[in-house]
């Protein structure tokens, strides 16, 4: 499934001047320490959640502000958002908890609260960057969540990749020096930032959470471009699963990594709305 | 310990966050600390940094409230609803709901880089003498300004940020954010180095270099009867805040931090 962009700076428009909304919204501590924001539809609450992740260290608000918009743009279409910084990050205390699962435990007190405070009984998880990375591990697991939209998340580097991404490269002398003297001076590689599993790992997943029916919404950006240069690579790495039916690709080359323009917020945040709606929309909302 | 709320008139409300200390009791008679972020980018880079001063300083049992103006992070509002008076009334409605929920009877204030012009503005118009903390200060509105502008120039062209395309961005458009023009032209306008602090004030700078506004600005206030300080931070760790390549990057100079956090709470004297 796949919007093509002039379809998606209409939607844009249309989201520019949607809701009279104001929203509807209470700050809670939870869990270790936890700082979160809850973001409720004024009329009929849909029974799907989302929860924002963090965007790498960024604030729980996101990059420009994205994560209040989004928050605010979904709840005035039915869906109840908890956006939260995980311990050690934005507003919430240090970390606790020095076991590996923290992560988890950490999404599943925000599951609870938005729970308790929406009636929400399944989840979408959202994230950018290290957040889709935390996104498609937690997905991966837990039962109730039914969706994820990934934001620059995980994929990887295929032959195809590599072709496209050295070939214009070797061209150009300036950028091949660069290459030389980066590997003598080598600083560190994008394993040290992000959390991927191993590759036969991530394809596990990416099938098991297809089998289950959960629903993904994976946007490569150019802000990506040093792990993600084509549509195929996707399933090129990822495997068959990734071509499911349930499973929406957007590329979007063009754009960076965190939305810096406020017309590519635009688009993105009417993607996910009307992903949201169709994936998860009235008729699924029970 | 950190508690998060919204406070503030309804249609105009902000979130913050009060640190105080663990469980154990105030000090008596304790004064109050209202932390003021920068505004638009910078605002989100330094954000742990503040709240670590928060916490650091709320532990030792000052009660602190670190906030969001209107407009910005949690508290409701469009960016491009920020006005200099709008955020003079966000930094009215911080000093009582501080009071209020502290019980402080007197308030300390800490601007962190542009924050200043907004503070310096309120506290300039109150009669008591105040007690002020400049981290890093902008006060020249129209270089600041440039600053911005000339930023949001190399985000959209130098920074790498566009690998693959040239990019419009819309009209009112400034470091990601929408910046409504009449604001920028109060801040352009904004001359904190003629406004005067009530006499008796006190102001203590703490910089990574001295330079002539400041200079101009302490020289001023110094003739106007305001106790002045300047503190120099170790230079070693002064934030890249103009690098656009740095421009994403969390800001987070962790000596500065422990050096305000031990002067703020009379650990260490100014």
């Amino acid at each position: 499934m796949n919007l093509q962009i002039d379809n998606l700076r209409a939607l844009a428009e249309v989201a520019d001047v949607t809701p009279e909304f104001a929203p509807q919204e209470s700050v809670h501590r939870f869990g270790d320490g936890l700082v979160g924001v809850v973001t409720r539809p004024s009329r009929a609450c849909s029974k799907v959640g989302v929860l924002l992740l963090n965007a790498g260290l960024t604030r729980h608000t996101g990059p420009f502000r994205l994560h209040v918009d989004l928050a605010r743009t979904l709840a005035a279409r039915g869906f109840p958002v908890l956006r939260f910084d995980q311990a050690g990050l934005g507003d919430s205390d240090a970390p606790v908890r020095t076991t590996g699962d923290r992560r988890q435990h950490e999404i599943e007190a925000a599951m609870r609260l938005l729970a308790e405070q929406t009636g929400a009984m399944r989840f979408v998880l959202c994230g950018l960057c290290s957040g889709a990375d935390d996104a498609f591990h937690v997905a991966a697991v837990h039962p109730r969540v039914s969706g994820a939209i990934l934001l620059d998340g995980v994929a990887f580097p295929t032959p195809g990749f590599w072709l496209r991404h050295v070939l214009p490269r070797l061209l150009n002398a300036g950028k091949v020096l660069r290459y030389i003297a980066s590997r003598r001076n080598a600083g560190p590689a994008l394993a040290d930032f992000r959390d991927w599993p191993a590759k036969a790992d991530a394809r596990r997943m990416l099938s098991g959470m297809v089998d289950r029916g959960t629903r993904l919404l994976f946007v490569f950006t150019g802000g990506a471009y040093h792990y993600f240069n084509h549509r195929d690579q996707l399933a090129a790495g990822l495997g068959r699963a990734a071509r499911a039916p349930q499973v929406a690709l957007e590329y979007w080359r063009e754009y960076d990594h965190t939305f810096y323009l406020r017309k590519h917020r635009r688009v993105l945040i009417a993607r996910i709305e009307a992903w949201m709606r169709s994936e998860f929309g009235p008729s699924e909302s029970n | 310990m950190s508690a998060p709320f919204f406070f503030g008139e309804a249609g105009r409300s902000l979130f913050g966050l009060l640190h105080e200390t663990d469980g154990r009791p105030r000090i008596e008679g304790a004064h109050g600390l209202v932390l003021c972020a920068p505004l638009l980018q910078e605002g989100t880079r330094s954000h742990r940094a503040l709240w670590s001063l928060a916490q650091a300083v709320g532990a030792q049992g000052i009660p602190t409230l670190t906030f969001d103006w209107y407009g910005t992070g949690d508290s409701a509002g469009e960016d491009l609803e920020l006005s200099l008076s709008g955020l003079q009334s966000d930094l009215d409605a911080a000093a009582k709901e501080l009071t209020r929920r502290s019980g402080a009877t007197t308030l300390q204030w800490l601007a962190l880089r542009s924050a200043a012009i907004p503070m310096l503005a309120y506290l300039s118009s109150r009669a008591a003498p105040v007690d002020v903390v400049l981290w890093d200060p902008q006060l020249d509105g129209r270089r600041l300004v440039d600053q911005w502008r000339e930023q949001h120039r190399q985000q959209l062209l130098e920074s790498g940020r566009y690998v693959h395309a040239r990019h419009e961005p819309d009209a009112d458009d400034l470091l990601g954010f929408r910046v409504d023009e009449a604001f920028l032209a109060q801040l352009r306008h904004a001359a904190p180095t003629r406004w005067r602090l009530p006499a008796g004030s006190r102001v203590r700078m703490a910089v990574w270099e001295m330079d002539e506004t400041l200079d101009r600005f302490a020289q001023a206030q110094r003739e106007a009867g305001v106790a002045v300080e300047a503190v120099l931070l170790d230079e070693g760790e002064r934030p890249e805040w103009d690098v656009p390549a740095r421009f994403g990057a969390q800001v987070f100079p962790r000596r500065a931090v422990a050096q305000l956090a031990q002067r703020m709470t009379a650990q260490v004297p100014w």
